[in-house]
């Protein structure tokens, strides 16, 4: 009896297993033209992203020099070493905490501040009544997100620098300041150390990307039903109350989309907009302010550039990214109730 | 289906894997190649920008025509853009770009010379440039520089003179108001003016600061020259090398420059002004004095004619505009007329105050050594020998007479001394004195951006002609041929050392940083400064290795 149990057991599960894998050829045969269609894409993906990941190797050498070299033939060069990543916490610690903390201080505020600032921005604009108003609003909003990095700052260096600079002026125009005060610099007020280049790069960040970001919360809002909202003023809501009840909770998996992604990207604060940030600031800044894409990219690029340190660098980051993720994806499950997965 | 993918996938990784493998070049050099018979064409690639000049003009412009006329090489000019050239650079090499020829500046060289970047040189130079080392008149010392485990990977290029290429620009009407007459000359009376202007100028004005200075110009001549401020290094009195950073002078000049700034003569945000910005300030009267280089004097000069508002009433047409700015004598070579509104000296001499000595005579501070490498990149070392016997073709006198005045008759006449537009021709000791006149449009249209053009140099040959080039421009830029003005840099000649190299670059940056910085905060910022500067880059193995190479040189 038991060993007729065994076998049925053992039947059933093959005969699963072949259901399923028969499933997956069963909706890849029904879905050909699709497949067919990311085809190119998966291409390009697998070619630029998943074959170079080899170079992964070139963090666990000596040196990696490609004078003479092809790329391959350094990267199995005998010369194999974890020196690198003792570099990280070790010789080179100081500058790479510096550039984490950096880092990490402006995209959490970016996430605490200018994350909902975009949702803010979207439910604002959904209360716009006139439909072309509300368009318009959203191009104008939209606008500085087309402008490259360099661009933007030359507009707020022309804007805040000490000498003719368009703030300075009018404030000195209006009796507010009788001398023009340097916004990019070290010690302003008289204040040592007090500077603000970490709320220049969020306010820059979020004047460029905020009109763009909101794109997709506003489309999530002008999917909801209207007459959800028409129920719920028969009712007696209040605006807030429709948006806390009824709008914020509608748009929900897009927010947790869109907050996992950004947390993912937590290491990641954009080398342009630092480093030409940077260049505009008092010289003390630029080494004080450094961010982990602008240290990793002169580690790699720079005077004395080391690929090999900066590619630990780089898969230090990625990790610490993934991390980021998973526990963005708990998070997000957890309280808003929606996940990537 | 799934055999179809993982024949695609075996594809992908196939091709992905056979694009790596490929790019392994041969270091190895062609020394049998017979250039006689075969000129290819050959691919340069400049340290920075053309000055004045349009990609095209510099490609296919007057100079680049008949230089391959001489030669027989057509040649593609290319230039790193000033901002990034380092980093351009290097994606150069290690991206195994088909460049022929590289100039680069040395610390570029030192940096990667030891990888093995660049090509061994040593064979074909003396089969395919064998007239360069008297072409170019360069030295053993120069030689060694280039020279790495007893080959040579660079030709050096060595400037052809000493020159003063940066000093004070003066905006006369301003002097004239505070009363100041003539041009300031010693510390003293630069102190004084600027004092004046700031208190004359400044209230009412916030946006006035008396002195323009470029962060880039922080340790530039003519002020650290008159502090006797080292050109980047000294020898101390244990005779060893340091970097200028920690010399008495240096802390002279810094606090002197604390203390103007402290008077708001300097800009708040003066440390990340480029010349174009102070330029621009000076035009608009919000500064009245401005520490420029001479190739910036011809832009500041045409920008007041266009834009200056200062000129009196009876100052109207462009022409009288431009006689007013540029004044009615501007003849003798590297002094602006006596009467022109923009005036300006390269020298300030030291007076005994302030922190500075008695200085007879203003000097400058000038590193006197190889302005440039010249190399092969490792990925062209099979065309080394079309490189090599290009540039041997392109020193000669013909070549730099070209680059640097173009042709008798049609860009240049001679004439005599009292020719009001004779332009003296640095011609050596005991020869007689030759007189040219530029042929105008012609010279400014077709002759320009003469860097563009070299590689290696011909000293005696550019020497003598180079007045005309800076004539022909309008700027001035000094030529110093006394000794006893001169500050060099003791370090600026020296073989390849191996630590020293690693942490060149990032030790120059960090010193031009902060000279800025002590300069906005004074205090205790200097000795933080050198505290960091030699736990970070004077460490026992770089200062030894500088040290035993200099005590036994």
């Amino acid at each position: 009896m038991e060993l007729i149990a065994l076998g049925r057991k053992t039947k059933k599960l093959q005969i699963g297993k072949m259901n399923y894998f028969h499933r997956v050829g069963v909706k890849i045969k029904k879905y050909a033209t699709i497949f067919w269609f990311i085809l190119p894409a998966a291409f390009f993906a697998f070619l630029f992203g998943y074959i170079p990941l080899i170079f992964i190797l070139a963090a666990f050498k000596s040196d990696f020099v490609l004078a003479i070299n092809s790329p391959l033939q350094e990267l199995f060069r005998n010369n194999w070493s974890f020196a690198q990543f003792s570099r990280i916490f070790g010789e080179d610690s100081e500058m790479f905490l510096l550039s984490i903390s950096n880092t990490l201080i402006i995209n959490v505020i970016n996430l605490c501040l200018v994350f909902p600032f975009s949702i803010l921005l979207a439910i604002m604009l959904s209360e716009v009544k006139s439909t072309f108003t509300s368009k318009l609003i959203l191009i104008i909003l939209c606008l500085p997100n087309f402008l490259s990095w360099p661009t933007v700052i030359g507009i707020w260096n022309n804007l805040f620098r000490d000498q003719n600079g368009v703030i300075n002026n009018i404030l000195m125009n209006i009796g507010l300041i009788k001398e023009p005060i340097y916004w990019f610099g070290d010690n302003i007020g008289g204040i040592a150390g007090f500077n603000l280049f970490k709320f220049f790069a969020i306010v820059m960040n979020a004047w460029k990307g905020s009109g763009w970001n909101s794109i997709m919360f506003y489309t999530a809002i002008m999917s909801i039903d209207k007459s959800y909202y028409e129920a719920s003023e028969i009712d007696g809501c209040s605006k807030i109350k429709q948006i806390w009840y009824l709008t914020l909770p509608s748009i929900l998996p897009i927010i947790a989309l869109m907050f996992i992604m950004n947390i993912t990207y937590i290491l990641s604060s954009g080398f342009e907009q630092i480093n030409l940030l940077a260049n505009i600031s008092d010289p003390n800044l630029k080494e004080r302010m450094k961010t982990l894409d602008v240290y990793l990219y002169e580690v790699a690029l720079g005077a004395g550039a080391d690929m090999s340190f900066a590619t630990a660098l780089g898969i230090f980051n990625s990790s610490v990214s993934l991390l980021f993720m998973l526990c963005g994806n708990a998070i997000s499950k957890k309280f808003l109730h929606r996940g990537l997965w | 289906m799934k055999k179809f993918l993982g024949s695609l996938s075996s594809v992908i990784l196939l091709s992905g894997l056979l694009t790596s493998c490929g790019g392994a070049i041969d270091p190895n050099p062609d020394w049998t190649i017979d250039v006689s018979s075969t000129k290819s064409e050959i691919t340069l690639n400049t340290y920075f920008p053309a000055f004045g000049q349009t990609n095209d003009k510099v490609q296919n412009g007057y100079i680049a025509t008949h230089l391959k006329d001489i030669t027989g090489y057509d040649v593609i000019y290319n230039q790193t853009s000033e901002s990034n050239a380092d980093t351009q650079v290097q994606a150069m090499l290690t991206g195994k770009e088909a460049v022929d020829v590289l100039k680069i500046s040395p610390t570029l060289f030192n940096n990667y010379v030891t990888d093995g970047y660049f090509t061994d040189l040593t064979e074909g130079i003396e089969k395919y440039a064998p007239n360069l080392n008297t072409l170019c008149e360069i030295t053993d010392e120069q030689w060694e520089a280039v020279t790495y485990n007893d080959k040579i990977y660079a030709i050096p290029e060595v400037g052809h003179s000493t020159m003063v290429n940066v000093g004070l620009v003066w905006n006369m009407d301003h002097l004239h108001e505070v009363g100041i007459n003539k041009i300031p000359e010693t510390i003293s009376e630069f102190d004084t003016a600027i004092r004046a202007l700031q208190s004359h100028f400044g209230p009412g004005n916030a946006n006035y600061h008396a002195f323009g200075l470029a962060g880039t110009n922080a340790d530039a001549n003519p002020l650290t020259a008159s502090f006797d401020v080292p050109k980047n290094w000294f020898e101390n009195e244990n005779g060893e090398l340091e970097n200028a950073l920690f010399s008495d002078e240096m802390e002279n000049y810094l606090n002197y420059m604390h203390e103007i700034a402290t008077l708001g003569v300097l800009a708040n945000g003066w440390s990340t002004q480029l010349e174009a910005n102070i330029v621009n300030n000076f035009v608009l009267g919000s500064c009245s004095v401005a520490n420029l280089s001479y190739w910036n004097v011809t832009n500041l000069r045409e920008s007041m004619i266009a834009s200056y508002r200062g000129f009196p009433t009876n100052v109207v047409s462009e022409n009288q505009k431009r006689n007013y700015v540029y004044g009615e004598n501007e003849h003798e070579y590297g002094i602006a007329s006596s009467d022109a509104l923009v005036q300006w000296r390269v020298f300030l001499k030291g007076d005994g105050t302030h922190g500075t000595n008695v200085q007879e005579k203003g000097v400058a501070r000038d590193s006197h050594g190889i302005s440039y490498y010249i190399v092969v990149p490792v990925a062209s070392a099979k065309r080394a020998a079309y490189a090599l016997d290009w540039i041997n073709l392109k020193n000669t006198e013909e070549a730099t007479r070209l680059v640097c005045a173009g042709e008798e008759g049609v860009h240049y006449e001679y004439t005599n001394s009292d020719d009001p537009d004779a332009v003296k021709l640095q011609t050596s000791v005991g020869e007689e004195d030759e007189y040219i006149k530029l042929i105008q449009p012609t010279f400014n249209n077709d002759i320009s951006g003469m860097s563009q053009y070299q590689t290696g140099v011909n000293p005696s040959v550019a020497r003598k002609w180079w007045p005309a080039s800076e004539k022909g421009f309008n700027a001035w830029e000094c030529l110093v041929t006394d000794e006893s003005q001169l500050i060099l840099d003791p370090f600026a000649v020296h073989p390849i050392l191996e630590n020293f190299a690693k942490v060149d670059l990032l030790a120059q940056n960090y010193v031009i940083t902060q000279l800025q910085n002590i300069i906005n905060k004074g205090g205790d910022t200097l000795e933080n400064a050198r505290s960091t500067y030699l736990s970070r880059y004077w460490q026992d193995d770089v200062k030894n290795e500088v040290n035993n190479w200099y005590k036994n040189k």
